[in-house]
This record gives C-alpha cells, structure tokens and sequence, in this order.
C-alpha cells in the first residue's frame, strides 16, 4: 500500500519536473547575454540585461499597455453581458429563450480562426483595423461565458426573485439587486478566465493590427522571434516570460476556481 | 418594459454580429475574388474551390491537419487517460500536483512556442542530453520529423488538462462500484478494463472529439516555431488561410478554404452532439 503510495508521488513529481523544465531552460535565456544565440548554456554569467532592454528600449511596455486595455475591457464587458445573458437563459422568462439557447450554442462551435475573413471584412468596413476597439468588440461576449454563467445561475434559489416580483422590482432590479451579489464568485472567476483568453490572443490582433505601437504582446513576441536581422534569443524569452505572468497571478489567487472555471469553459487557445 | 426587454437582447446581438453571420458571410464571400489591394468583390462562382483542389500547397496543408489531429487524438487520449489515474489514486495528494500541471494551459501558445524553440536548439537542453549519451544531435525542424516536434509541444500541454477532465469523471463513480468489483475478486486491469473504462466512455469521446477539433485548431506554435516551413511541411489549414489572405491578398480563395474547416469543424461537433446530446 505505502509502495504505491511512494511510486505515484514519484510519478507525479516527474511530471512536474517535465512541465516545468522547458520554462527553466527558457527562464536561463532569458538571464543569458545576447551573444550566445542557440545555445543554453548553464554556466554562461547571469545578466539581467535581456530584461533591461525589452522594457527600457524596445516597444514591449507599450504593448503590455495595450494588451491590459484590450483584457480589462473584454473581462467587463463579459461580466456584464454574460450575467444579463445567462439570467434570461437560466430563468426562461423572456419570449424565444429556446432560440436564444441554440444561438448561443450554435457561436459557440464557430471558431474564431474560421471566421477571420468576415471579422477582417467588417473591421475594415468600420474603420475600426488598427484600433484597440477592434480587437475588444469581437471578444466583447464570450457565449461560452454565457453558457457558464447561466450554469450557475441555475443553481440560485428562484423564490428571491419571485418575492421581489410581488414587491413590484423590475427584472433589471432583480439582476442588479438579487442576481449579482450572489453571481460574485462566478464572475470573478470569469473575469479571470476572459482576461486570460484575451491576453493570449493572438489571431485578431495578428490579422486587425499593422501598426506597431498598437500590438498586443503575443504579436509582439512574434515581431521578436521573426527579426529580420537576427533572433535575439535572450529577449524574445524576456518578453516571452513577462507575458506568461498575469496567468501565474491568476492562478496563485484563486487556484482551483480559475481550474474549474476553464475545465467548464473548454479551450479556447489554437 | 419594451426597453429593458432591449437591454436583455444586447448580447445576443453581439453572438450575432461577431460569430453567426460571419460564419454565413465566409460563404457567401467565397464565391468572389477580393483582396485587400481591391477593394470592390467580384463574383467568380465556384472557381475558388475548383482552385483549392488542384492547389498542392493547399492539399499539403490540409494532409498536415489531419496528421497534427491523428496524432494528437492517438498520443493525448491514453496519455490524459494515465493521467487521470494517476491523479485518482494520489486522493488529496493531487491538489498539490494539480496547478502545475494546468499552468501551460493557462500560458499562450505563442510563449510555449518560443519557450519550446529553446528546447529544440542545436545546443539546447535536449540535444545536449542527447549528446552526452552519445547519440547525433537532432535538427527538430527538418522536414520528416517537425510535425512530430510540434505535436510533441501540444501532447506536454494537453495530457495534463485532459487528465484533468476524465479525473472529474472518475471522482463521480460512486466508490461502492469498485468495492462490489474488488469483493467479487477483480485484479486491478480488470476494474480498469470492464468497470472503469466502460463508464468512462462519454467523457473519453468527449475527450477525443476536443482532440479532433483541437488538432484542426493547430495555428500558434507551427505559426512560431517553424512559420510552415521547410517549405510546407508543417503547415497546418489555418496558417494556409492566412498565407492566403494576408500574403497573397486572395480573400476569397481564403474564405473558401475557410468555409471548408468550418464545415469539418461543424460535422465534428455534429457527431459529439449526436452520440452525446447536449452541448
């Protein structure tokens, strides 16, 4: 008994060193002066002065800035759209909700990767290509959002709503009154997981944006990794891992509700 | 009343404008000729699609998909499988183990890509391993074996988030199943093989129907690593369609090829719907 016990903590710490590995070897490029391209090399003197330079000479603080934009303002309008959403699919008060519901799962197996064309097209026909608001309004509503947060809502006790109906509220009183003090933990959770889908996309940004100063960071790492003269290794895993923060903050705050959260909504990167 | 109903519809327009009539504009769209240098559409019938298939880079393209999906649904499946069981019998070992198994899902793909380009190095951690043991260094790019470095990222990504979901399902087998199994004698791979397995059959589907339409979804780290190179051989439908609109300026031969993912993507979820029901 106590064997196996041994032997799958053994496994399990093997796996942790396989998943971590890959970041260790990054995290040391990242320490390496620029000079030594393609190689890892353990022993070569530590400089921070990959970090020096992506921050303090290169357009990559400016590309934090806007990527933080573009995820902020997609988390709210998420919480925000996804909560009056999931109520009218969760209640089934309003007329055609069952319309509604198949809209909704319908968008949600539409890609967006299969879509760029049409989203391009109407970007370009509003002006709104090379523009911040372009890269928010297409992730504006997440149906998978909607889907979770109608899930929850379910699981709340209708009989609040139904006492506050008597009393004369209004549905938009019950949502803001009733529905969102008892929808927190869900909403926290999906703006986390909307940050986090927003920060990594990479396929809108690629197609919408042309001008730099107006990046996101995964575009931006891509501009690094394909310079034209040559890789600077070293910043490109600068970069790479500065990027890779606001998910390990994400994860360290709320562990295993931002675990179910995405294990609910499914993936979403390609 | 009338307004607020409004109010309540607002996001349903949004699925409507940014997801639902684009996916039937791409069809419409790809019946014309249109690029980005002009401006003005032009009808051409099918003379895109016709196009597609006598289109080598394409077909390579689209032969490169279904490799990266095979490949992903045959490694990732019994992998996440292991996974899960592993998992399982840790109890509450597993809380420990858990957030870093899902931390790579969490990350973009484009930093996994640049954080696995330093695996694949000619003087990078593997290649030294390999050298120490005494064995040729490898180039991971070339053209029999980069479509294997690049699933290789996405099986170390996946197994764990996949061993995640069927954990889910294996902790919601009431446990008097497997004590019933062990009273009538069952070795530990019978369990497996005719109680376990068995009731985990929809999760597992549901498993490799994400798989299928992840495998197809495969973009960022060819995008990366390799740009599609050498030549096509890593090319995955998606970076095509890009190269299509974006390089080559035809929108409508890209929205051809588009409308041909979304329907295999469709026809996938399409049978998960029908063998599982629901979403």
């Amino acid at each position: 008994m106590r064997l196996y016990e041994a032997l799958l903590l053994i496994i399990g710490f093997l796996g942790v060193i396989l998943v971590i590995f890959p970041f260790i070897q990054a995290i040391r490029v990242s320490l390496t002066p620029a000079t030594t391209s393609y190689i890892v090399d353990f022993f070569a003197p530590i400089s921070f002065e990959n970090y020096v330079h992506v921050l303090g000479y290169t357009l990559f603080p400016r590309w934090v800035v806007n990527t933080l934009i573009v995820a902020v303002a997609v988390s709210l309008t998420n919480m925000f759209f996804c909560l009056l959403a999931g109520y009218v699919l969760a209640r089934g008060r309003m007329p055609f909700t069952n319309a509604l519901t198949s809209l909704t799962i319908v968008s949600m197996s539409i890609p967006q990767f299969a879509i760029i064309v049409p989203i391009y097209f109407i970007m370009a026909n509003l002006k709104l290509t090379n523009n911040l608001f372009g890269l928010i309004l297409p992730l504006a509503v997440d149906p998978m959002g909607i889907f979770i947060m109608s899930q929850y809502i379910k699981t709340l006790p209708v009989s609040y709503e139904e006492a506050a109906m008597l009393d004369g509220y209004s549905e938009l009183d019950i949502i803001w009154k009733i529905i969102l003090p008892l929808s927190k933990p869900a909403l926290v959770v999906l703006f986390a997981t909307e940050f986090i889908n927003a920060w990594n996309n990479f396929i809108y940004p690629l197609i919408l944006i042309n001008n730099e100063q107006l990046l996101t960071v995964t575009v931006g790492i891509s501009n690094f990794r394909f310079a034209v003269l040559n890789v600077n290794w070293g910043a490109t895993m600068a970069a790479s891992l500065i990027s890779a923060l606001p998910p390990v903050i994400f994860l360290i705050l709320l562990s295993n509700r931002l675990i179910k959260g995405f294990m609910l909504g499914g993936l979403k990167g390609t | 009343m009338e307004k607020s109903k409004l109010v309540f519809l607002s996001p349903f327009l949004f699925l409507l404008i940014f997801s639902i009539l684009p996916g039937l504009f791409l069809f419409v769209m790809s019946f014309y000729e249109w690029s980005i240098m002009t401006p003005v559409p032009e009808f051409i019938g099918l003379e895109n699609y016709l196009y597609m298939f006598a289109d080598e880079k394409f077909l390579q393209s689209l032969f490169n998909s279904l490799y990266y999906t095979f490949f992903m649904v045959v490694l990732i499946t019994p992998l996440s499988i292991i996974a899960a069981l592993i998992f399982f019998y840790l109890g509450k070992l597993r809380n420990f183990f858990m957030a870093f198994f899902f931390f790579p899902m969490l990350v973009s793909l484009i930093v996994l890509g640049t954080v696995w380009s330093v695996m694949y190095f000619p003087f990078g951690p593997i290649n030294n391993i390999l050298n120490m043991a005494g064995l040729p260094r490898i180039n991971f790019y070339a053209k029999d074996i980069v479509k294997l470095a690049i699933i290789a990222v996405y099986v170390w990504r996946d197994t764990g988030y996949f061993g995640l979901m069927i954990l889910g399902g294996l902790l919601s087998i009431p446990p008097s199943i497997f004590d019933s199994a062990k009273i009538d004698g069952a070795s530990f791979t019978q369990t497996l093989f005719k109680v376990t397995l068995p009731i985990l059959k929809p999760i597992i589907f549901l498993v490799v129907i994400l798989l299928t339409v992840g495998g197809f979804s495969v973009f960022s780290i060819p995008y990366i690593m390799t740009y599609g190179g050498p030549g096509y051989a890593s090319m995955p439908l998606i970076l095509y369609i890009y190269f299509s609109g974006w390089h080559f300026y035809k929108m409508g031969y890209a929205s051809a090829q588009a409308s041909i993912l979304l329907l295999i993507i469709l026809a996938i979820y399409a049978v998960q719907k029908k063998y599982l029901g629901g979403t």
